[in-house]
């Protein structure tokens, strides 16, 4: 954030998607990963690290937001403002293709970043929160495989909810 | 930082998710949201079904997910309806248990709930004076043993310091405690669903026992046997002590923001003062009296949050509501009851009122931890020509 800090020597890690795009990231930024932060404190952290299962795009994206929320917290604000600030950057990244926020959400269980997982999680629930059982057979590309009385019997399961 | 957005992406689609994402994602779904997308296909319906899923779920509910509330309304002519309203959605949902109490209730019978916990709804019944409880996932009504205090009518449940417990959730066994004065003797009444029988157990001064504090969280349950303005008698029951201990608490003289006594402050016809008890905590309404030549209507001046001492001999004031959040919620009224709950850091209180035909609730939480304030709006649940027959807060249905 400032530029004297810019003086100091900080350790920098290689991060390269799936599709063969080389991030390159502090260690601050890297730590939130936290398969790269166990890796750093086993000492056994090459440079140059290949994440497999994640594409650039969603890379850039999961750098992006470990980068704000690196900066936030250590930004020196108080922790209100940092709480804040932290709740519009979060909103703002969650304004996304639903595709784009699957793919962010399995990212970051796979790359084991608990806020970030937590955050698509509950944005993925509030779209299907909203929506009528056709559209939510539409957001998970999938038919209705229940017959006429299979579907009967499911909603009479449970019939209170349907009032 | 717009420029990567919406860029044209291979789908992913739900279903391609492992089925443990997807259960983590369906974990932050409501119950009512959950139980409506089990008819989405055969494979969501699975994935929900899973006894993992089952357990993780009901467990989170239990902890602090949602809280429900449950309102009993009569209408004039005709049945009476459940509705609950969970705090993390924006409706009410009509829970279907007029069949099964049709069962064991005779027509014209007055029927009123009195506590709601896990999937049991607990109501009694005014003309045969009788206790039943339903479990709307089992759909099991039974009739409770009449109390050692013997068949009583709903006026005499009409109170605070009652309390169900249903645990762990999704359990099919309960207990219901409650506490009052016998003869001037606070007796604790404890009638458990697996053994069918009541317990009833005299409550002993609190001579130094809880010299080293209540431990809240380690299970103590705090029942009112009697509101007075100067102090209030408590029984507080739990596994670590032998027997239920008696809590004669008064008012600690604490100075309110304004600067006025907070407790025994009182103009004559100016102050109305309604005591709402739960959870070792109170919450005071504080009201005014608006002059009307034809009515007495009131109107809410101040809320406080009162808790017990740690050696449990004070009530103590902890807070009181912004004048904001008062202003958000004031509303001309004639009747008022209320309840409150605590569950881990959060004290939720529920206000209803109503003036002439017209309710109103109030849903206010505050948190412990953040000192902080906040208000759950609750949408029309249509009142209107109804009469209200009980409400209680519930820690989750579960699936």
């Amino acid at each position: 954030m400032s530029s004297s800090t810019e003086l100091t020597e900080k350790k920098v890690f290689l991060l390269k998607s799936l599709d063969g795009v080389i991030f390159e990231v502090e260690e601050s930024v890297a730590v939130q990963l936290e398969v790269i932060r166990e890796l750093i404190e086993g000492d056994c952290a090459r440079p140059f690290i290949s994440l497999y299962n994640v594409t650039s795009e969603i890379l850039a994206l999961v750098i992006e937001y470990c980068k704000h929320h690196a900066e936030t917290c250590s930004g020196g604000t108080s922790a209100t403002i940092a709480d804040e600030d932290l709740k519009t950057f979060d909103n703002e990244f969650m304004n996304v293709d639903e595709n784009i926020l699957l793919e962010l959400c399995s990212a970051a269980d796979y790359l084991d970043i608990k806020s970030l997982f937590e955050l698509t999680c509950r944005t993925l629930a509030s779209l299907i929160k909203d929506r009528t059982i056709i559209e939510v057979r539409k957001m998970f590309n999938v038919e209705n495989d229940f017959s006429v009385v299979e579907e009967k019997a499911v909603r009479k399961e449970f019939a209170w909810a349907f009032k | 930082m717009e420029s990567h957005r919406n860029l044209p992406t291979n789908t992913v689609g739900f279903c391609l998710l492992p089925s443990e994402l997807i259960q983590y994602i369906f974990l932050h779904l409501t119950l009512p949201d959950i139980i409506r997308i089990r008819s989405v296909n055969k494979s969501i319906l699975s994935i929900i079904s899973d006894k993992e899923f089952v357990r993780n779920y009901n467990l989170q509910s239990a902890s602090a997910f949602a809280t429900w509330l449950f309102i009993y309304k009569k209408r004039w002519h005709g049945d009476a309806i459940l509705q609950g309203f969970v705090d993390c959605s924006n409706q009410w949902f009509k829970i279907l248990i007029g069949e099964l109490l049709k069962k064991v209730v005779p027509p014209g019978e007055d029927v009123y709930l009195l506590a709601a916990s896990g999937n049991f709804f607990l109501f009694a019944l005014n003309t045969s004076q009788q206790l039943v409880s339903v479990n709307h996932v089992t759909r099991a009504v039974i009739k409770i043993p009449q109390s050692p205090l013997g068949p009583r009518g709903t006026s005499s449940w009409r109170r605070s310091g009652m309390k169900l417990f249903s645990y762990p959730p999704g359990s099919n066994n309960f207990q219901f405690l409650f506490a009052e004065l016998n003869e001037s003797r606070p007796i604790l009444y404890e009638y458990d669903s697996q053994t069918d029988i009541w317990v009833s157990r005299e409550a002993r001064e609190n001579d130094g026992i809880l010299s080293h504090g209540f431990e809240t969280s380690n299970g103590c349950t705090f029942l009112s046997a009697r509101d007075a303005r100067s102090g209030s008698v408590v029984i507080a029951t739990g596994s670590q002590y032998e027997t239920p201990i008696i809590l004669r608490s008064r008012f600690s003289r604490a100075i309110n923001e304004e600067g006025q006594l907070a407790i025994g402050f009182s103009r004559e016809n100016s102050v109305d003062q309604l005591n709402i008890y739960g959870d070792g905590k109170m919450m005071i309404v504080r009201s005014d009296n608006i002059h009307d030549a034809t009515r007495k209507v009131r109107v809410m001046t101040g809320l406080e949050l009162w808790g017990l001492s740690v050696n449990g001999r004070h009530w103590e004031y902890i807070t009181t509501v912004p004048n904001e959040l008062i202003e958000q919620i004031k509303k001309p009224y004639g009747a008022m009851m209320g309840c409150l709950q605590q569950r881990d850091r959060i004290i939720r209180a529920i206000l209803m009122s109503n003036l002439e035909g017209i309710w109103d609730i109030i849903w206010l939480n505050y948190d412990i931890l953040k000192k902080d304030w906040s208000r759950i709006v609750v949408p029309e649940c249509k009142m209107k020509g109804s009469n209200m027959a009980g409400i209680a807060l519930s820690s989750a249905l579960t699936l």
